[in-house]
């Protein structure tokens, strides 16, 4: 990979990251850093992955840094997205969904993020995250239940 | 296959698209077996998380790289201009080479030149130039025994008609010392068949110049019998090489030549005085020559 391949790298993916390094670690400013460390990473290592490779791999890193940063402050206090944001379709549904995101711990958040933000299958999940596929499976299990259940308990209260 | 134990993981995996289409089939039968287990089935399916298009990383610039890809471009007329200069360079150095190897090593650079002046002249005065230096050898009072003699027979005889001919730079210049006759003092004859940088003269002078009186040789002998003590005194002969502006490589040389030649004279002097002392019958091959004194 050359330097134009990678400036076309940081112009494709650097929202996305920066939105999934968001959710992972709760605070902007840690995904920031969280971006700004995968993609020097892979300036680093751009001789050896290509530009097909070169998502998956800023994730992978990314997904480092935030469990890295995670175990670093012990605790994540997680912070809801911004005031401004919303969705065009069930915004009361996007907000619920982000609480309980928040109370899920580090690994089945990013997990949850990988599939849902960014599409990707379990065994590339597994790849990513360095887990095993059954292990991906029984962790995204976990965190669907509780999501599951957490919005059926808003739904209970409203 | 689908059961009320493990339906949600069904569902699950379907709400991810992890079902196989085979999979997908029994699980919607299993659902329209119990109707009642849809609401949980579109529960599942909403707890699909949603980007948030409107954050976005804003500090792109300082991620981005430079996309310098310059390349240096030499012209092809100018590859082919240097590739013709290394081959020009390595033949010429290859020849200055091969040149150094062939001369002698006494003559690789330092050159002695002999001024020829009046045969009958007495004092004749021998410079040795190294380079730009220039020494000249005051000859001792006694050195009249020693002949040296230019022995450039080719050159007297082809200039002898024609005088005023002048002799071109000649090279190579073996030391050959030989005794004339028993009771006669030491000639040392200095073949010159090449010197080069010999000073201009013409061809009269050396053609009535067959003997040249000088004291070249004095640091071997002054008279006929102290010679044999003069030869071996290898201090001597070694003090007057050093005094010559030569290189410490050329003396070395030099001091093997004219020990060499030392050596020889011993030989034939030793063998003179045998000869002198009885008579002797030498045969070669199947000639036999009496010697008698």
């Amino acid at each position: 990979m050359e330097a134009k391949e990678y400036n076309i790298c940081v112009q494709e993916w650097a929202d996305a990251l920066f939105r999934f390094a968001c959710k992972c670690t709760g605070q902007a400013s840690d995904a920031h850093d969280v971006v700004q460390g995968s993609f020097e990473v892979l300036w680093q290592k751009r001789k050896d992955v290509s530009v097909e490779k070169a998502k998956a791999f800023l994730f992978q890193v990314a997904y480092r840094q935030s469990i890295d940063n995670y175990r670093k402050k012990a605790k994540v206090v997680y912070a809801e997205g911004p005031e401004n944001s919303s969705s065009p379709t069930n915004p009361d549904l996007k907000k619920v969904l982000e609480r309980a995101l928040a109370r899920l711990d580090e690994q089945s958040r990013a997990l949850v993020l990988l599939k849902d933000y960014e599409g990707y299958s379990y065994d590339e999940i597994a790849e990513i995250t360095n887990l095993s596929e059954s292990q991906v499976k029984v962790y995204l299990h976990r965190a669907r239940k509780t999501l599951k259940e957490y919005l059926v308990s808003v739904e209970k209260i409203i | 296959m689908v059961t009320a134990e493990n339906y949600e993981e069904y569902m699950i995996l379907s709400a991810d698209g992890e079902l196989s289409a085979e999979e997908e089939r029994e699980l919607m039968a299993f659902l329209e077996l119990n109707p009642a287990l849809k609401a949980e089935m579109d529960t599942y399916a909403s707890l699909k998380l949603v980007p948030d298009e409107e954050l976005v990383y804003t500090d792109k610039q300082s991620l981005l790289k430079p996309e310098t890809n310059k390349q240096i471009f030499i012209p092809r007329l100018y590859r082919s201009y240097g590739i013709a200069a290394g081959i020009l360079l390595l033949i010429g150095s290859s020849y200055i080479i091969f040149e150094k190897s062939q001369r002698n090593p006494i003559e690789t650079n330092n050159v002695a030149t002999l001024p020829v002046k009046d045969t009958n002249q007495q004092n004749t005065k021998i410079v040795i130039t190294d380079s730009q230096k220039t020494q000249p050898i005051t000859p001792a009072p006694q050195p009249t025994n020693i002949q040296v003699a230019i022995k450039s027979t080719t050159l007297a005889s082809t200039h002898k008609n024609n005088p005023k001919e002048l002799i071109k730079p000649l090279r190579q210049a073996p030391v050959q010392v030989v005794p004339k006759q028993a009771n006669e003092n030491l000639v040392a004859r200095v073949e010159r068949s090449a010197l080069t940088s010999l000073p201009m003269m013409d061809a009269q002078q050396i053609a009535n110049t067959h003997t040249l009186k000088t004291d070249i040789l004095n640091f071997m002998t002054t008279e006929s019998e102290p010679i044999v003590a003069a030869l071996s005194a290898d201090e001597k002969r070694r003090t007057f090489i050093d005094k010559l502006p030569l290189t410490e490589v050329k003396k070395e040389g030099l001091a093997k030549v004219s020990g060499s030649v030392i050596n020889t004279y011993n030989q034939i002097h030793s063998l003179k005085k045998e000869i002198e002392s009885t008579n002797v019958t030498l045969a070669v091959r199947n000639r036999k020559l009496i010697i008698s004194f």
